[in-house]
């Protein structure tokens, strides 16, 4: 009676050794100890405290103190001077130097799609980063200084989300000649323009319209997404008002510009509450060319085992990558947002080895709260970093046994999605070394279910 | 059970704005750390009950902290407000720029305490901790401390630094609340009895309506020294995420390649937490354990339950 996904392949379990390196990221972070070994990185160490074990490591560059890496004009990789990878930085001479992280390996940046963070100083953009990626929470944001002090920000590489988010310090005079910021554009699959709504948004609004027709004359294919930020402090109808409004007048210059081919999107957020995370979800989700395969994946899995609603979280930003085709609502969402919270605290808790090592969320992750509304909702691991989130009720729970044989074809089923991806990254690598590596060849094609 | 209950006064004090009535509506009225941005002044005393455990009932009593106020509690108040006193709370406001002031308001407050409850114990929390640079913490914290026991004598006083904003909240209420437990030592022995039963690596036993640890066992040694009031933290922050939807939470199973977790409604007044490191143990046997364990510890809870320590099997 009943209908199974997909069929069980008669593969190996040692299948999985490939896929830890499913999205080509660097492993989870080096254990506890190490959130502790930077003596003096200070009071930005708060959010590291909390989670230690997703985000031990502490980044300082000593471009500021020993000006080591230095090489003016070029793009480097941090790594010279003893910053973990995934840093790169440019260098100008008076300048503020502009840092961003890559997620992924430099071999492979120009298949990876990048967003960047832009806005106006005190639009939130550093808060954002650090409430998203990082775990902290919110009120602890008002510590956070406007200086440039990004380079000495903790990194995390633990995360699914396979893009870079640049945070520009200070403003970018696109008319300095020594400025590429082609170069910067062309690689863009998405920009996140933050605008300040508890603030006067003039300048902003003509800072987007720069940025927007700048980029745009570089490469055409970027998604423009408008982040109207700090709505916490508005009313229901000012928040509204102000997105009208916001929304009018940038289309209006754009259209006086001749470039209302350029289409903008706009969320309202605030990192109070859980909207920051949504809206983080539908950019990344617009990135992710794999989203059609998935979305189809989740819906064959619920409706095959009487679920009613299932997420694909990356675990560590809270970001949806994909959920069924019902609709979503905020509050569901939410509550999953904290569930993966708990489930991540109390493994950090009770999860790792006796020295502290190994990490919170593994393989064998799993979670079963049940509420008094007959709800039932259950955390399943999926890769190192996506985990799926069912909302059941209480009596198709009963069946678990069929909703675990699902979702074991489920889950073989989305490494295999992404192993396609990660061959054609391989493949790619391979070639850079001039090196044949034996079975890394790009010829996997998504496999069709059922 | 009403005219069994057992009932303990608690009095609040300090300084106003240090914080009393934020603490308070945190810990047993299921605010936010956020909400409390919008608690006005306390004008007076405000008087609260809270049933605690079934037959606890802890009799608030949240003084208003202006000056006035407290001029008011030394004289024509006094002998209400420091009579019968179980537990005296006083808060400071590490940011305070009049420590003077909050120290000779503080002896004043010992002085009636002395003449008209002389048993009570004695909490100083030094709070809004999460103002002060974390590496400056310890520090001033031992400072205070000092200070706070050299002003006590001849009285003692437990200290403990505080913030809304993290877990070290829990840790104080739950060391308070443990004070007030009537039958806590009875408690722990069944709950080390429970988990030597089921081989448990920990069990903890949380009130329901605070999730404050009133009681716990470990077998084993665990990393994490400050585990109590974290998880007392993190479950009450999903308890209250589970409101918004306006479910209530029932029940929890984690694990991963090392533990596993249970945490589920216990008595009708307790949720307890079991935690497993056996991977051979399978879910099911210990949910069994858990249920039978049940209605002994039911048993325990009534004043007048029989006085026998768990035997099961
Ligand atoms: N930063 C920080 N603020 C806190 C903390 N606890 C309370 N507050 C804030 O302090 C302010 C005053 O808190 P209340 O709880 O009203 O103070 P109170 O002691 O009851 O004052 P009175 O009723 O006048 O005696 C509120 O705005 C709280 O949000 C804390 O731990 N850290
Ligand atoms: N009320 C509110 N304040 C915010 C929000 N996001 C950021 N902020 C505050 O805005 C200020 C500037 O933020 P920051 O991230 O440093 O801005 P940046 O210069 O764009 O990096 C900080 O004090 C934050 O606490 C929000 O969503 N709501
Ligand atoms: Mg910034
Ligand atoms: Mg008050």
């Amino acid at each position: 009676m009943s209908q199974v996904l997909g069929k069980p392949q008669p593969e190996d379990e040692d299948d999985d050794e490939e896929e830890d390196e499913l999205v080509g990221l660097a492993d989870y972070g080096d254990g506890p100890d190490s959130s502790d070994a930077d003596p003096d990185s200070g009071a930005e160490e708060g959010e590291s405290r909390k989670r230690p074990f997703i985000f031990p490591r502490s980044v300082k560059c000593c471009w500021c103190t020993a000006h080591k890496c230095r090489s003016p004009d070029l793009w480097n990789t941090s790594r010279a001077c003893g910053v973990p990878r995934g840093w790169w930085y440019l260098f100008r001479e008076g300048q503020s130097p502009i840092f961003f992280l890559d997620f992924s390996d430099p071999f492979s940046t120009e298949v990876k799609p990048r967003i960047l963070l832009m806005g106006l100083r005190r639009s939130g953009k550093s808060s954002i980063q650090k409430v998203v990626f990082h775990k902290m929470s919110p009120n602890e944001t008002l510590f956070l200084e406007s200086t440039n002090k990004i380079c000495r920000e903790d990194v995390s590489n633990s995360s699914f989300v396979n893009f870079q988010i640049w945070d520009f310090p200070g403003q970018i005079d696109f008319f300095d000649p020594t400025f590429d910021y082609e170069m910067i554009f062309r690689g863009t699959g998405a920009l996140i323009f933050v605008i300040d709504s508890q603030d006067d948004y003039m300048e902003a609004l003509a800072r987007l319209h720069l940025t927007v027709t700048r980029a745009y004359k570089v490469n055409t294919d970027i998604n423009f997404e408008v982040f109207i930020h700090k709505v916490d402090g508005l009313s229901d109808d000012h928040k509204i008002e102000t997105q009208r409004d916001i929304h009018q007048r940038a289309n209006d210059d754009l259209a006086d510009a001749g470039l209302e081919k350029i289409h903008l999107s706009f969320y309202l957020t605030s990192i109070y509450d859980h909207s920051i995370f949504e809206a983080f979800s539908k950019v990344v989700q617009k990135l992710i060319p794999q989203l059609p395969t998935l979305e189809n994946l989740l819906n064959i899995f619920i409706s095959n085992s009487g679920i009613e609603k299932a997420f694909l979280f990356d675990v560590v930003s809270k970001i949806y990558i994909a959920t069924d085709s019902t609709p979503v609502d905020m509050q569901t969402y939410e509550l999953c947002c904290d569930m993966i919270d708990v489930v991540i605290d109390i493994s950090c808790i009770y999860g790792l080895k006796e020295d502290g090592a190994g990490t919170p969320y593994d393989k064998e992750s799993t979670a079963i709260i049940k509420l008094n509304n007959t709800t039932v909702l259950y955390l399943k691991e999926v890769t190192k970093f996506l985990a799926l989130v069912c909302f059941v009720r209480e009596e198709s729970f009963e069946r678990k046994g069929l909703i675990d044989y699902n979702f074991h074809c489920f889950r073989k089923a989305i490494h295999e999605v992404f192993e396609v991806r990660m061959k054609v990254v391989k493949s790619r690598k391979a070639q850079n070394r001039l090196q044949k590596k034996k079975g890394a060849t790009p010829n996997g094609t998504p496999r069709v279910l059922l | 059970m009403p005219n069994t209950a057992m009932k303990k006064k608690v009095l609040l004090m300090g300084k106003s704005g240090s914080g009393k009535t934020s603490m308070r509506s945190i810990i047993f009225a299921n605010y936010i750390a956020r909400d409390t941005r919008r608690l006005g002044a306390t004008i007076d005393v405000e008087h609260s009950h809270v049933r605690f455990l079934g037959n606890l009932v802890l009799n608030l009593w949240d003084c208003g902290g202006q000056d006035t106020f407290m001029e008011n509690y030394f004289t024509s108040q006094r002998d209400n407000i420091f009579r019968n006193v179980e537990v005296l709370i006083y808060v400071f406001d590490v940011e305070s720029r009049e420590l003077e002031k909050d120290m000779h308001y503080y002896q004043s407050c010992l002085e009636a305490i002395l003449q008209n409850s002389p048993d009570a114990k004695i909490f100083c929390l030094v709070h809004k901790m999460d103002l002060v640079q974390e590496d400056q913490r310890d520090l001033i914290f031992k400072e205070r401390e000092e200070d706070l026991r050299r002003l006590s004598r001849p009285l003692e006083c437990a200290c403990f630094r505080t913030s809304i904003w993290d877990e070290t909240l829990y840790k104080a209420w739950s060391s308070i609340v443990y004070q007030l437990i009537p039958n806590v030592q009875q408690l722990e022995m069944n709950l080390r009895n429970f988990a030597q039963i089921i081989e448990a690596d920990e069990v903890l036993l949380f009130e329901r309506a605070t999730f404050l640890v009133i009681s716990h066992y470990q077998c084993r040694e665990q990393r994490d020294v400050h585990r109590f009031e974290k998880i007392s933290n993190i479950i009450k922050q999903f308890k209250l995420s589970c409101s918004k939807l306006a479910a209530s939470f029932q029940s929890m199973e984690v694990r991963n390649s090392n533990f596993a977790a249970f945490i589920d409604i216990f008595t009708s007044n307790t949720y307890v937490m079991v935690v497993m490191s056996d991977p051979s143990i399978p879910s099911a046997a210990t949910l069994i354990n858990i249920r039978n364990a049940r209605k002994h510890f039911e048993k325990l809870e009534r004043v007048d339950g029989p006085k026998h320590s768990l035997l099961m099997r």
